[in-house]
């Protein structure tokens, strides 16, 4: 019987998976699978099926739907203004103002400083004895608790921006930068004012870098509770109180059951809001 | 199919056979039992232990646990919650309150064994500290069995107190006004608290509030500072006599660090109380105090005249244990007298007193059986006698601990409060904005 020769385009193939193979399979050993057993869990109390009583517990729990809000409320909080900043800055950068390169260079800056030396700087700024209060003292004003009252939620989002601005704005140039001036020269042509350029030239072409951005952002946004861990701890103020510190404390508790059904809770979260993002560019695009 | 076919079949049927049959055979049954006090005594604890029970059981018993050196036993913790968490924990698992964040909330996560029907059985108030066994209940479960616990005691000299017209306290708030007129003394040195840090808190901090009956958390119902108007006596004063001792001098401190517990200096009475953070039976304390002076040792009083007691170490079954019958009559054995008197003695997870009563009797019998012929030097270096405990001392000071009530504060609770108040310690902000700041950690904390 004679041996089936692999084609050359099978052999391509085979090749291209035996090269993706390793990536593959830690993707499924240290995500996929601990994902599904993550998601049996979420079905369990100890090794007792008990359905869905545990998403009940969770669900139900008002310090559960508390953080649950206000990670939502930060991610509509930081998200659209960092796009917002990183653009303007983009177009700033782009339109070459005097210093470029220096600014270019401070706004990338925070992007390569580690974690801990920016929280401890913000620690320094904002703490009950930091920078702040002491220059609100020199000015007569009186004391802010900045990081143990509802300041802390501007806080966190402060350093949210201050920390990823930089990434933004390398994307956005590049979007920037993408765009052919032969669409510019025609819009001068046709008369368009600059606010036209903007709409009907500018934005229309950085749209794909835009939506990921905007997935980028959102999923920064929900590890934005690193920086509030490292910096107020276990329990912070309520208004920092996300998601994530939920799960964790519970971790810490060893209660399985809550930390299975948040961390689903989480992935549906960013789901829903990747789904909707790509349904908004999927329905801009004439259903394409 | 050909023949040999057929005999290749067949053997390849009877080797697979043969190896089922050879794991059915089965090893030896262990019960594992989980000890996590991993300190040098551990070795010798861990034979006495499975040499107890071996005797009696048909399964072998194996005691786990390790001496991880001066860094402690963290990463034995690390194992146990790992291992609890993975569902392989073992059979029966000793461990002390301070392994875990919140063994209340620990017991949400089904780790463990409902309990509830042994204790109902075999453990009636007639024969255990019926205060301290409550802390193992959850509602309506039993999910922990109090083995050991602490109250906070006090050792002074009955001249001090004669000479200021006082009487042993009989609540926290006497307690802590004796201890506040006593620190303006100007002949006296200051006194109990150690200037030594422990995990951040002031020396003995852990120990007062304890010793208050104070609870942070109402567990049953999650209501958070069920006593505030205690929690705040407690805390105007202590911040009070923490400002009293900040003028202890350098002189006070080296001596103090020298003597490490404050014993020996009954003899010139210069201290009102040497509050001790575990039971009173330790050899120096009253070594130290065994010359001609009307020595007093009790427990502190709670606010409310009773006795706040903290369980040191807890038995839990897990739930995934493979043996839960052989499990829960270890258990029993560990509750009997035998073992609770040897608690004291030969194995001791944390200096603790027993659960179960009148077992402090006997080693009170056997402590003062080795003080007879013995000596201790004093700061001078003269020698003394060792003089016996008094009975009467010893039936007030049992009588009080056998009536202690489980008060319960997670170490992360405590840690919050310290965190919290740290500010009004130090005059820097007021008690009420403190208290907020408290409230709403312990909120998040209780509910979540």
């Amino acid at each position: 019987m004679k041996k089936k020769k692999l084609t050359l385009r099978q052999k391509e193939s085979l090749t291209g998976f035996l090269f993706a193979l390793p990536a593959i399979v830690g993707t499924v050993l240290f995500f996929l699978l601990p994902f599904v057993l993550n998601f049996a869990k979420s079905f369990l109390k100890g090794r007792r099926f008990v359905f869905l009583d545990n998403y009940i517990d969770v669900l139900g729990n008002e310090v559960f739907a508390m953080s649950a809000w206000n990670t939502l409320r930060f991610l509509l909080a930081a998200v659209p203004l960092i796009l917002l900043l990183s653009f303007g800055a983009a177009l700033l950068l782009h339109r070459g103002m005097r210093a470029s390169a220096f600014f270019r260079t401070v706004f990338v800056f925070p992007m390569v400083l580690p974690v801990c030396s920016v929280i401890l700087f913000f620690d320094i700024l904002f703490a009950d004895a930091g920078a702040m209060n002491g220059l609100f003292t020199a000015l007569g004003l009186p004391v802010v608790q900045w990081l143990d009252s509802g300041w802390a939620f501007w806080v966190l989002v402060l350093l949210y921006i201050w920390k990823n601005i930089g990434y933004d704005i390398v994307l956005f140039l590049a979007a920037l930068n993408s765009i052919t001036k032969v669409f510019y020269e025609a819009a001068d042509i046709e008369g368009a004012s600059g606010w036209d350029k903007m709409r009907y030239v500018t934005l229309p072409m950085i749209r794909p870098h835009l939506v990921f951005l905007v997935v980028i952002s959102v999923v920064n946004g929900f590890k934005a509770f690193r920086e509030a861990y490292i910096l107020c701890g276990d329990y912070p103020h309520e208004s920092i109180y996300m998601l994530q510190h939920y799960i964790n404390n519970n971790f810490q508790n060893l209660n399985y059951q809550k930390l299975a059904v948040g961390t689903i809770v989480i992935f549906l979260m960013i789901l829903a809001m990747v789904l909707l993002i790509f349904l908004g560019k999927w329905r801009k695009e004439g259903g394409k | 199919m050909n023949a040999r076919k057929k005999v290749v079949l067949m053997l390849v049927c009877v080797s697979l056979l043969l190896s089922l049959c050879a794991g059915c055979g089965g090893e030896p049954e262990v019960l594992e039992v989980w000890c996590s006090d991993g300190t040098q005594e551990f070795t010798h604890r861990a034979e006495f232990l499975e040499q107890q029970f071996n005797s009696s059981f048909d399964i072998d018993v194996t005691v786990f646990g390790q001496y991880y050196g001066e860094e402690g036993d963290a990463e034995l913790t690390l194992e146990l919650q790992n291992r609890l968490m993975a569902g392989d924990g073992p059979d029966l698992v000793l461990f002390q309150a301070s392994d875990f964040r919140d063994v209340r909330k620990l017991a949400e996560s089904g780790c463990f064994m409902d309990l509830s029907k042994f204790a109902e059985k075999r453990l009636n108030a007639d024969d255990y500290v019926e205060g301290i066994l409550q802390d193992g209940w959850y509602g309506s479960e039993c999910w922990y069995i109090p083995l050991g616990f602490a109250v906070q005691s006090y050792v002074t000299v009955g001249d001090v107190l004669t000479e200021n017209g006082w009487q042993e306290p009989k609540d926290f708030d006497e307690f802590l006004a004796q201890i506040d007129a006593y620190g303006e003394n100007p002949n006296g040195y200051r006194y109990f608290l150690r200037p030594l840090a422990y995990g951040g808190q002031d020396g003995l901090f852990p120990s007062l509030f304890s010793a208050s009956g104070v609870m942070l958390l109402d567990y049953e119902t999650d209501t958070v500072l069920p006593d505030e108007d205690g929690l705040r006596r407690f805390l105007e004063s202590y911040r009070i006599i923490r400002q009293q001792t900040e003028t202890v001098t350098e002189e006070e401190i080296a001596r103090l660090n020298e003597s490490q517990w404050v014993g020996e200096h009954y003899t010139r009475r210069d201290y009102c109380y040497s509050v001790m953070d575990y039971p009173l039976f330790h050899a120096l304390n009253l070594e130290s105090i065994s010359v001609e002076q009307d020595r007093r040792f009790g427990v502190i009083p709670a606010f409310d005249g009773e006795t706040a007691g903290q369980v040191t170490v807890y038995a839990a079954i897990s739930a995934d244990s493979q043996n839960p019958e052989d499990a829960l009559a270890l258990l029993e054995r560990m509750l009997g007298k035998t073992m609770q008197q040897a608690i004291l003695t030969d194995f001791s997870i944390a200096f603790m007193l027993p659960v179960r009563k009148d077992c402090a009797a006997r080693w009170l019998e056997g402590w003062n059986e080795d003080m007879e012929g013995s000596y201790w030097p004093d700061s001078s270096g003269e020698l003394h006698p060792s003089q016996p405990l008094e009975e009467a001392l010893c039936e007030s000071y049992e009588m009080q601990a056998e009536s202690a009530v489980a008060v319960y504060n997670s170490p992360v609770a405590v840690e919050m409060l310290w965190e919290s108040m740290a500010s009004y310690f130090e005059g820097t902000a007021d008690y009420d904005t403190c208290l907020e700041e408290l409230r709403g950690k312990l909120t998040l904390y209780a509910k979540e």
